[in-house]
């Protein structure tokens, strides 16, 4: 996803755009809606390629039932009846196409209405360069239309319904070139029927992976482990199984993941050394994770994670997730940096910038300066591959039952640009009261 | 509107005992109306002044702008060689023409008349801000601080 519009969407009343560069870094007060942002890039995705009505209570989110999801725009205004959102996603070009490829990206849009208590996406769209295709469900019927640059044909609903089970079922747009079922008027001409083809294929050819939530607190370290499940969750408690199913049984891709996670626990001063402690002779016996520290001269005892400081067992599982190899295209990670002294969160950045790119995209929330500060002078000093272009730092700004999303960007000498003069404003206060001005 | 404070007028804007036309500057760029532009040796001598204090918080606030060093010493180096220059701050001068900045703090009467020669620094011409004449805050001072177009576009 290259960016996200949102339109009567819990706090954000107007239509906003907000552009996902590789590294995007959502900073503003607390309750200013950048955990619902982000709880949208994961339902988005869930409409789109896994044509399923989002989960909006699905860990680590819960932004509860249609009421609490939809913008209350205040007074008599009251409770908005539907909720709109969409993404862009540049269509994958490969790099030794021409200069006059095709690079303009395809558009998905979604609306979201009341069904019970949930909201239900009732209309979905995929279009690109004038050509669309939607579908839609009114009163449990569904429905249609496509538009070419010559033609505008619909698909007349069904009379039965498609409600299956207790589940209303969503008819992805994909199936518009697929279905004969309905009567289309007016009967569009092959060429303009091969145009939504092309359109629905480009969009849905070439889908990126489920996007990864980190929760903000991630699970409590425990002495001893039991193998166990290795599925990804929110908290990442599964880390510690996949750290030792590796270690057990890819002897390979554990030594290269151990040296990244070393390299990283080094440069936020955690630990130097971190090993699997199997307490059997086979992989199915309980396993202590220990990591070490070393000294000048001599290296500390291994210790175990539960004995050595909060922060350690906390960002563990985060970068993990980031550092394994076969690690999700997308992430989105809620403050990241908690429990962590700032020369570790300022290493945290350097990481992001390490691995963030244009196929692996992080959306970051923070509050940590020391993160942010560490990502402006890695881009500016050339130390990532990442170019000022690549970093996006979405502030987000309370007004009075609404939040406004501002875009921030960065320049080669790692400055803010385009910040309002409400960015930062308590930072500023502090300081001029601490000189006593 | 983009800014230069020369580093023996930083304690007037920053430091704790300002004149009432320092203070006002202060208020212009903390209200978010401008914008200061640092780098190459200035910012190694406003490094020694109050404004060091505020540097990091104008950075992340945006409201501080660094100027690639190099580009400032190089330019500093051909105001320097041409020899137009009456005061010993071309680097200020070398700024204001790499950054774009044209609103300058200061009560160095050479430099003053350096940053208004059109020869030195032109499109649009350099303004001073001064309090070399009143430390209150003037209609002079109000006006400099309305304009916008201090800036090169």
């Amino acid at each position: 996803m290259d960016s996200v519009t949102l339109k009567n969407f819990r706090c954000f009343r107007e239509e906003q755009t907000a552009r996902l560069a590789p590294l995007t870094l959502l900073v503003g007060e607390n309750s200013t809606g950048k955990t619902s942002f982000m709880a949208m890039i994961r339902a988005l995705w869930d409409v789109a390629y896994r044509h399923r009505a989002p989960d909006f209570k699905e860990e680590p989110y819960d932004l509860g039932s249609f009421d609490e999801i939809a913008h209350h725009r205040g007074g008599r205004g009251g409770r908005t009846r539907a909720f709109e959102a969409g993404f862009e996603v540049a269509p994958t070009v490969p790099k030794d196409a021409p200069g006059g490829a095709d690079r303009r990206p395809y558009r998905f849009d979604t609306t979201f209405e009341c069904v019970g208590t949930a909201p239900h996406p009732v209309k979905l769209r995929v279009s690109r360069n004038g050509t669309s295709a939607e579908s839609w469900l009114m009163d449990d019927v569904w429905g249609g239309q496509c538009q070419t640059p010559t033609n505008q044909w619909a698909y007349v609903p069904g009379a039965s319904g498609v409600r299956v089970g207790d589940d209303v079922l969503l008819v992805s747009p994909y199936y518009l070139t697929e279905i004969n079922l309905f009567p289309r008027v007016p009967e569009p001409s092959s060429d303009e029927m091969e145009l939504i083809r092309e359109l629905l294929v480009g969009f849905y050819g070439h889908t990126i992976g489920r996007p990864y939530a980190s929760a903000p607190v991630r699970s409590r370290p425990r002495r001893t482990y039991d193998p166990a499940r290795v599925s990804r969750d929110p908290e990442g408690d599964y880390i510690p199984m996949y750290l030792a199913s590796t270690y057990f049984q890819e002897s390979q891709t554990w030594a290269g993941l151990q040296e990244a996670l070393v390299r990283f626990g080094r440069a936020a001063g955690l630990f130097d050394e971190i090993a699997i402690k199997p307490l059997g002779k086979r992989n199915t016996e309980p396993f202590q994770i220990t990591v070490r520290k070393g000294g000048n001269r001599v290296k500390g005892p291994p210790r175990n994670l539960i004995d050595v400081g909060y922060g350690v067992s906390q960002v563990l599982p985060l970068i993990t997730e980031l550092l394994r190899p076969d690690a999700p295209s997308m992430f989105l990670l809620q403050q990241p940096e908690v429990h962590l002294h700032p020369s570790a969160q300022a290493a945290l950045g350097t990481l992001f910038c390490q691995v963030a790119s244009r196929r692996r995209k992080l959306v970051v929330e923070t509050h940590s300066d020391h993160l942010l500060d560490r990502v402006r002078m890695d881009v500016r000093d050339g130390k990532t591959r990442l170019k000022p272009e690549d970093v996006s730092i979405l502030f987000f700004e309370r007004g009075d039952l609404e939040v406004n999303i501002h875009a921030l960007r960065i320049d080669q000498e790692g400055n803010i640009l385009d910040a309002p003069p409400s960015y930062r404003r308590f930072f500023m206060q502090e300081t001029r009261r601490s000189l006593g001005l | 509107m983009c800014a230069i404070i020369d580093a023996n007028a930083a304690s007037e804007v920053f430091g704790s005992n300002r004149p009432e036309a320092g203070v006002k500057f202060f208020d212009w760029f903390y209200a978010g109306k401008g914008r200061l532009f640092i780098g190459g040796q200035l910012l190694e001598e406003l490094n020694r002044t109050p404004v060091r204090e505020w540097a990091r918080q104008g950075l992340n606030s945006g409201w501080l702008r660094k100027v690639p060093d190099n580009d400032v010493n190089a330019k500093t180096q051909q105001i320097r060689d041409e020899g137009q220059c009456r005061s010993d701050d071309p680097h200020v001068l070398a700024l204001a023409v790499v950054s774009g900045a044209r609103l300058l703090y200061s009560n160095d009467a050479d430099l003053q008349q350096d940053f208004k020669d059109k020869n030195l620094i032109d499109n649009p011409r350099g303004k001073v801000y001064s309090t070399r004449e009143a430390t209150s805050f003037q209609q002079s001072h109000a006006r400099l601080l309305q304009r916008k177009d201090l800036c090169r576009p």
